[in-house]
């Protein structure tokens, strides 16, 4: 089940969905969150602890690849996602592990 | 932000056989629906306030979703102080052929998380907003069951 939360700035999309995420991970084991804003918050909301966040380093360029998908050529993943999760998902509590896929909170350049 | 639009795309249909529960926060914009970056969801949960500028965008959004042939799109009311906002917001989405999945009280507790720093969860476990997101919670693990 894969669940994308939109909404305006402000509406409290990023509450909702770190709580969310948090309370599927209890009642239903291990969800993976992932942070597509770009102005990433995510993790604060998840209660990732301020150690770990900080720590937290942006996805590396070159994970994508051009690949022709029924005729169209589109931006995949160049590795297995799996593969991706282990090695830049970050655990956080009640079974999440965060993907932040836009800059950590902090980084400051835009 | 372009490349960050095409790994949220690349990762979800990467996982499109992937049995596992995934959440996704998007950005604020709509570019995640015009750039189809989160098509490949079950489930699009738009999240709006009772005030008409919200619930304008939030309309707008689930359209969007819904042409992008999401499954199931639907509007998750939040900060809804009232029985009368709820019943309003229920109206302007029924009007506009929208689910309203459900409504998320306002609650002076998650301000004060935020105020703090810290995850809605672990400042008070018991606050209603917190209740009212466990039992979203809950029917998509039902949904999920039942897929």
């Amino acid at each position: 089940m894969k669940v994308s939360v939109s909404g305006k700035g402000g509406s409290g999309k990023t509450t909702i969905s770190g709580t969310l995420a948090r309370l599927l991970g209890r009642a239903a084991g291990p969800v993976l969150a992932v942070d597509g804003d770009p102005n990433p918050n995510l993790s604060l909301t998840l209660g990732l602890d301020r150690e770990r966040l900080n720590a937290l380093s942006p996805l590396p360029h070159g994970l994508m690849s051009h690949e022709r998908v029924d005729g169209e050529v589109r931006l995949s993943l160049s590795r297995p996602a799996a593969e991706v999760l282990s090695e830049f998902g970050v655990d956080c509590p009640d079974n999440v592990k965060l993907l932040q896929i836009g800059q950590p909170p902090g980084a400051g350049t835009g | 932000m372009c490349s960050s639009h095409a790994t949220v795309r690349g990762l979800l249909h990467a996982l499109r056989d992937d049995r596992g529960i995934v959440v996704v926060d998007t950005e604020a914009s709509p570019e995640h629906l015009s750039r189809s970056t989160t098509e490949a969801v079950d489930l699009m949960l738009v999240v709006a306030e009772p005030y008409f500028k919200s619930l304008e965008t939030a309309r707008r959004y689930s359209a969007m979703g819904k042409e992008l042939g999401i499954p199931r799109v639907a509007v998750l009311a939040n900060k809804v102080r009232n029985a009368d906002e709820e019943a309003a917001v229920g109206a302007f989405f029924e009007e506009h052929d929208t689910e309203l999945f459900a409504a998320v009280p306002f609650d002076a507790a998650l301000a004060a998380a935020e105020r703090r720093g810290i995850a809605p969860l672990d400042h008070d476990v018991s606050a209603p907003a917190v209740a009212s997101i466990g039992e979203v919670a809950e029917r998509i693990v039902e949904l999920d069951r039942r897929a």
